[in-house]
């Protein structure tokens, strides 16, 4: 009697694992692999996949393989709504790892709002949103801009000049340091808009840096105009000894693909840096270089959208399920040791503590660390110089301003 | 031919009898020890599921009395008196130096509302540093007034550290605990960056003892005989006890745990940042049932636990219960083995 319950105890047991073989679990990877942001995104993407495979190979997820869909938006924030609705409707995944510019995320938001998914969003960013259905890995805005900046005050000069991308990112980061300038008695001399991926202004833009002379430039440039940004500085004469540079969106991967040796000796404020010396930062090194190639780096949204997999992972395992609900139950303050050091997810706003670095462009495109927090920052991503309905006013009229887009259009 | 008979009659029985004693017994134990098995599987997920719930618990009233602590800093740097106060400090203090007349009479001026703050809120001390890094006012260390905390001796310590973090995240931040030996305790340092129409003006810093981390990990209600809480900090290659202990009221910044060790490592893994539930051995080298968090706000591990033998305490009884009933039962089985088994080898009286 005995031995038959043992029996039929041991086939259901591994019937049930036969068919959790064969079983996986779905999940969108939407990232722009192609356009102007794919310098940035491509190796997030990459990153995203390594977490997965190596997830896969330690037995996957609740016993059943992690499936990844991967999915090219083009750089086209419009191609991101569809293709998250696509993901979720058709492919019938559980979450979506992906986005990188705000404007990509602000098309995502409502898809993963309407549908209840989860979407891991791992790059800094503005802050002034808190959706319950996003994972913010990378920064919010008191655990990049505002030390940034404040660092930059105390060591570099009081007067500033922005430079950005014209979307809702660098306009809303710059509406943030504005407002921290004037409460701290610095001066913003200058600010300047260029169309993302757009590289005809950069040359006037650069002239206006000369005219005004700041102590410090301020950039929220993103993707490849970059490269034609530093290379006319240069040429123009502007140094990092004599005009030093604060980016707020260019990091090793990009310095690499820029192949941006005109920045070295300017500054980069982020949350990691391949350089951290720490082992679990060389091991993840090791692994994505042994994967991808030599040649390649990791950084801070990288290792963001890498521990993003992996914090997501462990509150499935917790959670027992991959459903949304559960899911986001269990990461409320779920924490793992990252490449970066201790991350934790804040219960109340979905954001990530994360430790602050800045660090100056070496020779070999590599950071050097001038100053960190030496310990994870609670997220905050409403800044205080503005209430939370005055932020999503001032939102709403950049979206009206452009039209109903979250970036300008340039018509 | 009947003697033959009765003897495989006799032999039959008594055969039959044995197997039958046997087949009970069998099953008494299989069933003892399948009750028994459930009933133990089902206590650990019911006691770690309660233990995960009161970890919850006990996390979020930690970080709510951090966040309390930080908010009634950031009120107070706000507050006009402050603001004066730090005003009229640091432009005496440029003027002329701590022994300068200005000086003294704007500090005698100010420490009488800034020590009624101190005391009547049950903080240790208050602090008052300059934007250039120099100690302008304490309620209670005057001998460290002058000191510079960016370029003296100090500017290695944990308020150096605390004040240029505030500083540059314009936040109210918490410093680490460490021991202090005036205070003779362990104490933390929450400093505010004072800021008012003229940009930034120094920093406000509350010295805040250990009395009510201590309350909240000494509370061991719902924890019965020898559930505890135990709260440690990376500190190297070690993790140290932050507070007292149920086993150990002497633990607070003496007993330490290696990094890598075979014990306590729940608590190894919770302040490395990691978070989960099972069965480990505590620092006692006692088995425990054991749900562990990450504490953000105190960079610190927090374990719950229980050791297994209080956890498992119903299971045992059961088990003991079980064979007992079980050891009655195979005597009434014996007994009615032997009557059957009697009855059955009696020669019929027709």
């Amino acid at each position: 009697m005995l031995c038959i319950c043992v029996a039929v105890a041991a086939c259901s047991e591994s019937s049930r694992r036969s068919a959790g073989r064969l079983d996986t679990i779905k999940v969108g990877v939407l990232h722009s692999l192609t356009g102007t942001m794919a310098i940035s995104e491509k190796s997030v993407s990459d990153a995203t996949l390594l977490a997965i495979e190596e997830i896969n190979a330690k037995g996957g997820v609740l016993g059943r393989q992690i499936q990844p869909i991967v999915v090219d938006a083009q750089s086209d924030w419009s191609m991101y709504a569809a293709e998250a609705t696509r993901l979720i409707t058709q492919e019938n995944v559980s979450v979506i790892f992906g986005c990188w510019t705000s404007a990509s995320r602000k098309m995502v938001k409502p898809v993963v709002e309407r549908y209840d998914r989860l979407l891991f969003y791992p790059v800094q960013y503005e802050g002034l949103e808190q959706s319950p259905n996003i994972i913010y890995t990378g920064a919010a805005p008191n655990q990049q801009i505002i030390p940034a900046v404040k660092w930059a005050f105390d060591t570099l000069g009081k007067r500033f000049f922005l430079v950005a991308s014209d979307y809702v990112f660098p306009r809303s980061a710059n509406a943030i340091i504005k407002a921290q300038v004037a409460a701290l008695r610095g001066t913003v001399i200058g600010e300047e808009y260029l169309l993302l991926g757009r590289t005809k202004d950069v040359r006037r833009v650069v002239q206006k840096i000369v005219e005004t002379r700041p102590d410090v430039i301020l950039n929220t440039i993103n993707g490849d105009t970059n490269g034609v940004f530093f290379t006319e500085l240069r040429l123009a004469g502007v140094t990092p000894d004599k005009i030093p540079t604060l980016s707020f969106s260019i990091a090793e991967d990009e310095l690499r693909s820029l192949d941006l040796k005109t920045a070295v000796g300017d500054y980069a404020a982020w949350n990691y840096f391949q350089s951290l010396d720490s082992k679990e930062n060389l091991k993840f090194v090791k692994r994505f270089r042994e994967r991808y190639g030599s040649n390649r780096v990791t950084d801070d949204p990288i290792e963001a959208a890498y521990f993003g997999v992996h914090l997501w992972a462990k509150a499935v395992e917790e959670a027992g399920t991959e459903e949304t609900r559960a899911v986001r139950k269990a990461l409320a303050n779920q924490s793992l040791r990252a490449p970066e050091g201790i991350v934790h997810i804040d219960a109340d706003t979905q954001h990530t503590w994360k430790t602050v670095r800045i660090g100056r462009i070496r020779e070999d495109l590599q950071f050097e660390i001038v100053w960190t927090s030496n310990k994870p920052i609670r997220p905050v991503p409403y800044p205080v110089y503005r209430t939370k309905s005055e932020w999503d006013q001032f939102l709403l009229g950049l979206y009206t301003g452009w039209g109903q887009a979250w970036a300008n259009p340039g018509r | 031919m009947d003697g033959s008979a009765e003897f495989w009659k006799s032999a039959l029985s008594t055969r039959f009898m044995a197997w039958f004693f046997l087949v009970a017994f069998i099953l008494l134990l299989a069933v003892s020890y399948l009750v028994s098995f459930n009933a133990e599987q089902y206590l650990t997920r019911d006691v770690i599921s309660r233990l995960k719930a009161v970890a919850d618990s006990k996390a979020k009233q930690l970080e709510a009395y951090a966040r309390e602590r930080k908010r009634d800093v950031t009120t107070l740097a706000r507050a006009p008196s402050i603001i004066e106060a730090m005003d009229k400090l640091n432009d005496a203090f440029k003027k002329g130096g701590l022994r300068s007349s200005g000086y003294q009479a704007i500090e005698r001026q100010v420490r009488p509302f800034l020590t009624h703050y101190t005391e009547t809120e049950g903080y240790i001390d208050l602090y008052l540093v300059s934007p250039d890094g120099d100690l302008i006012f304490s309620v209670n260390r005057g001998d460290r007034r002058g000191s510079n905390y960016k370029t003296g001796s100090y500017k290695n310590s944990e308020l150096a550290k605390v004040v240029d973090r505030a500083n540059t995240l314009l936040e109210t931040e918490l410093s680490d605990f460490e021991y202090d030996q005036s205070a003779k305790e362990p104490a933390a340092f929450i400093a505010s960056p004072v800021l008012a129409q003229g940009g930034a003006m120094g920093s406000l810093v509350l010295q805040v003892g250990p009395a009510e981390v201590d309350a909240i990990a000494q509370d061991y209600e719902g924890l019965g005989e020898t559930g505890e809480i135990v709260l440690g900090s990376l500190s190297d290659k070690k993790v140290v006890f932050m507070t007292p202990v149920r086993h150990d009221s002497h633990a607070a910044f003496r007993r330490t745990i290696d990094v890598g060790s075979s014990i306590e490592r729940p608590l190894q893994q919770a302040a490395q940042g990691e978070r989960g539930q099972g069965i480990a051995v505590d620092y006692r080298g006692e088995p425990v049932l054991a749900a562990w968090r990450y504490l953000p706000s105190f960079r610190w591990g927090l374990v719950l636990k229980i050791d297994t033998a209080e956890a498992f305490a119903p299971a045992a009884a059961l088990r003991t219960l079980l064979l007992r009933i079980g050891l009655v039962g195979m005597a009434i089985a014996a007994l009615a083995a032997l009557a059957v088994s009697i009855f059955l080898s009696c020669p019929p009286r027709h």
